[in-house]
C-alpha cells in the first residue's frame, strides 16, 4: 500500500513538473526519466511478486506502460538518450553471467550441458523450420509470393533465431530467486553456450541461404571468416580483460563495482568502434559482441586467480539497479505495433518454439541420463529470448531487403511475447525444482 | 562513441582520484609544503585535469560531450545535496552541534553578505548584463563564499595539541554546519524568475523547490518502510538521486537544495536501519562523486581572461574579510580576546560545496550570460588559492606546524 502511495506521489509530482515545462538544463529529462524508471520499476517488481510472478515481468510491464506506445514518458528521443545506459547494462549483465559460471561445477555437468545444447539446438531448429516451411505460406504475411527455396531459407533462418536465448533474463530470474544448485547452474551454462552456438550457426545458415536465393552467387567466404574472427577475437579479448581485472582486483579490492561499470562502458564502445572501423576500411561485417567479450571476462575473473569471490560479490551488489534499468527500457522498446500487425504468426512461432524447447529439454536430459528432479523442467528455463535475436533479425534485413523487413517484424513480435512468458516459466521451474530461496529447505 | 568513452574516462579518473586523493598520501613526503599537499589531498588537482581535458584545452570533454554527460553532473549535485541533508537528524544533533549552529550561521551569513553586496554593484558597473543576472551572480558568489571546507582542518587538525584542541573542535563544528547558508542561498538563487524565463514568482518557485524535496523524501520514507536488502536500498537511492536531481534541473531549480530537503525529510522520518544504510551508501560514493565533479567543473570552465583576475582578487579579499568579521561577530564571546579577531582565518578553506554551487549555476543557466563564466573563474581560482593558503593560516591560528611537531 505504501509503495502504491509512493507511486501515486511520484506520478503527481511528474505531472506537475511536466505541466510547468522544461528549463534549459541539458540532460534534465533523461536524468529524471532514469530516476523514474528505477523507482517505478522497483514498485512494479514488488507488485509482481505478490502475484507470484518474477520481478522482471514487472520491470518489463512498467517499461511497456512508460514507453512510447502508452504514456510516452520514455519517448523515442529519451529512449535514444538513455540508449548508452542500455548498452552499458548489457555488458555489465554479461560480466555478471560470466561470474556465475564456475568451471569446476560446469565440468562436473559437462555431459548434461552438452546434450542439452545439442538437443535444444537441433530439435528447435528443425521443429520451427519444418512448421514454418509447411504452414508459413498461409501464416506469414510476406510468404505468399515466395518460391519453395526462398521459403526454406526463411524457415531455416527463423529456426536458427528461435534457438537464441536471453542470458540477461535468465540471470535476472536466478538472482531474483536467489537460486543456487545444479539445475540453475546448468540452465545458465546452457543459455550462455547456446548464444555462442547461435552466432556460428547463423553465419553458416545465412551464407548458405544467400547462395540458394541468389542464382550464381558463390559462398561468402569473407563472411564466414569474419564470423570466425569475431568469435576468436571476442573470446581472446575477453580473456585478456578478465586476466587484467583479476590481477587488479586481487591487489586493490575496493570500489570494484565502479571499476566494472567503467570496464563495461569501455568494452562496449571499443567493440562497436572496432566493428565500424573494420567495416569502413576492409568492408568486413565484423561484429565484436560485447556480450561474448564480457561473459568471457567474467568467466576468467571467476575462475582464474583468487579474486573470483570479491568480483562476484561486487557484481551482485550493483546488479539490481542495472537489471531494473535494462528490463524497463527493454519493456519500453517492445514493439506493440509489430505485435498488433503480426500477432497470429508471432503467436504460432512462439508456441512452436516453446513446444520444441520443452521437448528438447526433456530429451537432452534423458539422453544424458540425468535422474534429477528437474530433468523434465529444463525446457522451462530456455524460453527467454531477447537481445541477440534482434541483432540476427536485423542482419537478415540487411542481407535480404526484399522480405527482410517483414521477417524482422514477425521475429520482434515473437520476441516480445517470449520476453513476457520466459521469465515466468523460468521462475516456475526454479521453484518447482526447489532451488529458489523461497522453496529451498532451511540449512 | 566519444560520449561513452568520455564517460568511461571520467569514471576511471573519478575511481583513481577517489583512491589516491583525500588524505591517503603519506603526509611525510610533502612536509613543509602543506598548501600543495592540501591541494593533492583534497583532489583539487582534478580541476586542472578537467581544464586540460575540456574544450579550452585538449577538447576531449568538449561542449557536446559535456552536454551528454550532464546527467552525471545532475546526479553528482543531487548526491551531495542528499548527503548534506541526510545528516540533519534533529533527534541526534548533539550539544556541540546545537551550540555551534548559531555561530556557524552568523559567520557564514556575514561572509555571504560581505561578498554578495559589493559584487552586485561590481557586476552592475563592469558587466553588460541585466540587474537580475547581476543579482544571480552576486548571490551565487555569496553562497560559495559562505561555506568552509573541511580539508584544511582535517589536515592541520592532526597536529593540534593542548589548549588549541577546543578551538580546533569549534572550528570543525562551524565548518560542518555553515554549508546550510550555501545550500539555502543557491536554492534561493534558483527561485529568481530570471532563471525561469521570467515566469512565475519567487514564492511559487520556492514552494516548488521545497515541495519536490519533501515529496521525494516521503517517497523514500515509504519505499524504505519495508525491510529492504542493501541492493534494494541502492536502487532506491539511485532512483531518488536521479529523479530528484532530474526534476530540479528540469524546473531550473537547485538539485543541491531540493535533495538537501529530501535528505532532511529522510533523516527525520525514515526507519533508523534504512537511514543508517542510506547514509553509509552515500558516504561510500562521496569521494568518487566529488572527483567526477571537479573534473567536469574543470572541463566546463572557460577561464574568462585576465580581467576577471581583478574580480577574483576582490572576491578573495572580501571573503577573507567576511570570514574574519563573521568569525569575530559569532565567536568573540566564547573565545579569548586575542584569538577572536583572528578566528576567521581558520575558516578560509574553500572546496566541495563551493564548486557544487558553481556547477549548479552552470547547469541551469541558459548560456546567454557572461556572469556565469565570470563566477566560475572567480570561484575556481579562489578555491585553488584558498586551498594553498588556508592550512598555513590555520596552523598559525592553532599554533601548530612544523615547529609544533606532529602528533
Amino acid at each position: 500500500m505504501r509503495r502504491l502511495v509512493a507511486l501515486a506521489a511520484l506520478a503527481g509530482l511528474f505531472a506537475v513538473t511536466g505541466w510547468l515545462g522544461a528549463g534549459p538544463a541539458p540532460g534534465a529529462t533523461p536524468t529524471l526519466v532514469a530516476g523514474l524508471v528505477l523507482l517505478i520499476g522497483h514498485v512494479a517488481g514488488h507488485a509482481m511478486t505478490i502475484l507470484g510472478l518474477p520481478r522482471i515481468t514487472g520491470y518489463l510491464a512498467s517499461g511497456l506502460v512508460l514507453g512510447p506506445h502508452v504514456l510516452a514518458v520514455i519517448s523515442e528521443p529519451v529512449g535514444q538518450q538513455l540508449f548508452f545506459l542500455n548498452q552499458l547494462a548489457i555488458a555489465f549483465i554479461a560480466l555478471a553471467a560470466g561470474a556465475e559460471l564456475h568451471v569446476s561445477q560446469l565440468r562436473a555437468r559437462a555431459g548434461l550441458i552438452g546434450w542439452l545444447v545439442a538437443a535444444t539446438t537441433g530439435i528447435v531448429l528443425v521443429g520451427v523450420a519444418l512448421v514454418v516451411f509447411f504452414v508459413g505460406p498461409s501464416m506469414l504475411p510476406f510468404a505468399a509470393g515466395l518460391t519453395p527455396i526462398q521459403m526454406a531459407a526463411v524457415a531455416t533462418l527463423l529456426g536458427v533465431i528461435a534457438v537464441a536465448r536471453s542470458p540477461s533474463s535468465a540471470l535476472a530470474v536466478i538472482r531474483e530467486c536467489d537460486a543456487h544448485g545444479p539445475f540453475s547452474e546448468t540452465a545458465l551454462g546452457v543459455t550462455v553456450a547456446i548464444d555462442v552456438v547461435v552466432i556460428v550457426l547463423f553465419a553458416v545458415v545465412l551464407a548458405t541461404c544467400e547462395v540458394l536465393l541468389s542464382p550464381g552467387a558463390a559462398l561468402d567466404v569473407d563472411f564466414a571468416l569474419s564470423v570466425l574472427l569475431e568469435l576468436t577475437a571476442g573470446i581472446a579479448s575477453g580473456a585478456v580483460i578478465g586476466l587484467v581485472l583479476s590481477f587488479y582486483i586481487a591487489r586493490w579490492p575496493a570500489n570494484i563495482a565502479l571499476l566494472l561499470l567503467g570496464t563495461a562502458l569501455v568494452v562496449t564502445e571499443i567493440a562497436h568502434g572496432t566493428a565500424h572501423y573494420v567495416q569502413a576500411t576492409h568492408e568486413l561485417p565484423l561484429r565484436l559482441e560485447p556480450l561474448l567479450i564480457c561473459v568471457t571476462a567474467g568467466f576468467v575473473v571467476r575462475n582464474v586467480g583468487n579474486s573470483g569471490d570479491a568480483f562476484a560479490h561486487a557484481v551482485e551488489r550493483v546488479s539490481l539497479p542495472v537489471f531494473v534499468l535494462f528490463f524497463t527500457l527493454a519493456g519500453a522498446a517492445l514493439d506493440l505495433q509489430a505485435l498488433r500487425r503480426t500477432w497470429a504468426a508471432a503467436l504460432t512461432l512462439v508456441l512452436v518454439r516453446a513446444g520444441s524447447i520443452l521437448g528438447a529439454g526433456w530429451a537432452g536430459a534423458a539422453v544424458a541420463g540425468d535422474q534429477s528432479r528437474g530433468r523434465r523442467l529444463y525446457g522451462c528455463t530456455f524460453l527467454t529470448q531477447a537481445g541477440i535475436s534482434i541483432g540476427l533479425a536485423l542482419e537478415v534485413v540487411r542481407r535480404f531487403p526484399e522480405w527482410g523487413e517483414a521477417f524482422a517484424t514477425v521475429v520482434v513480435a515473437a520476441i516480445s511475447i517470449n520476453q513476457i512468458i520466459g521469465p515466468v516459466a523460468m521462475k516456475f521451474a526454479l521453484q518447482r525444482v526447489g532451488e529458489a530461496r523461497s522453496t529451498r529447505p532451511a540449512a | 562513441m566519444k560520449l561513452v568513452l568520455a564517460a568511461a574516462l571520467v569514471t576511471v579518473l573519478a575511481f583513481a582520484g577517489s583512491r589516491f586523493s583525500f588524505l591517503r598520501l603519506p603526509l611525510t613526503r610533502l612536509s613543509g609544503a602543506s598548501g600543495i599537499r592540501n591541494i593533492l589531498l583534497t583532489g583539487t588537482e582534478f580541476l586542472f585535469v578537467g581544464l586540460l581535458l575540456g574544450s579550452s584545452s585538449a577538447g576531449v570533454l568538449d561542449k557536446k560531450t559535456l552536454t551528454g554527460l550532464a546527467p552525471l553532473l545532475g546526479m553528482g549535485l543531487s548526491w551531495i545535496g542528499l548527503l548534506f541533508g541526510i545528516q540533519w537528524q534533529v533527534s541526534k544533533l548533539g550539544d556541540s552541534v546545537r551550540s555551534g549552529l548559531k555561530p556557524a550561521m552568523i559567520q557564514a551569513a556575514v561572509a555571504a553578505g560581505l561578498v554578495a553586496v559589493p559584487f552586485y554593484f561590481l557586476f552592475r558597473s563592469l558587466l553588460d548584463v541585466s540587474d537580475e543576472w547581476c543579482l544571480v551572480g552576486a548571490l551565487t558568489l555569496g553562497a560559495a563564499a559562505s561555506d568552509t571546507a573541511q580539508s584544511a582542518l582535517a589536515l592541520v587538525g592532526r597536529t593540534v595539541r593542548g589548549e588549541s584542541r577546543p578551538l580546533a573542535q569549534l572550528l570543525r563544528t562551524v565548518a560542518d554546519l555553515d554549508g546550510v547558508i550555501a545550500v539555502a542561498l543557491i536554492g534561493a538563487v534558483c527561485w529568481l524568475p530570471v532563471l525561469h524565463g521570467g515566469t512565475g514568482s519567487v514564492a511559487m518557485w520556492a514552494a516548488m523547490s521545497i515541495g519536490v524535496g519533501v515529496v521525494m523524501g516521503l517517497v523514500v520514507v515509504a519505499l524504505t518502510s519495508y525491510r529492504a536488502t542493501e541492493d534494494e536500498l541502492l536502487l532506491i537511492l539511485l532512483g531518488t538521486v536521479l529523479c530528484g536531481g532530474g526534476m530540479a534541473l528540469y524546473l531550473s531549480l537547485s538539485p543541491l537544495f531540493v535533495n538537501a530537503v529530501t535528505g532532511a525529510v529522510v533523516a527525520n522520518f525514515a526507519r533508523s536501519r534504512a537511514l543508517a544504510s542510506l547514509q553509509s551508501l552515500l558516504v561510500r560514493g562521496d569521494r568518487a562523486v566529488y572527483v567526477m565533479f571537479l573534473l567536469l567543473a574543470g572541463a566546463q570552465w572557460h577561464p574568462s581572461g585576465w580581467s576577471v583576475l581583478g574580480l577574483t582578487a576582490a572576491y578573495f579579499v572580501l571573503r577573507v574579510a567576511g570570514k574574519v568579521a563573521g568569525g569575530w561577530l559569532a565567536l568573540h564571546r566564547s573565545l579569548p580576546a586575542h584569538m577572536a579577531p583572528r578566528v576567521g582565518l581558520g575558516l578560509l578553506s574553500h572546496g566541495g560545496l563551493a564548486v557544487a554551487v558553481v556547477v549548479n549555476l552552470q547547469q541551469i543557466h541558459d548560456g546567454s550570460s557572461q556572469v556565469v563564466d565570470a563566477v566560475t573563474t572567480i570561484v575556481l581560482v579562489a578555491v585553488v588559492v584558498s586551498e594553498v593558503l588556508s592550512p598555513t593560516l590555520l596552523q598559525r591560528l592553532l599554533g601548530t606546524g612544523p615547529q609544533g611537531g606532529t602528533a
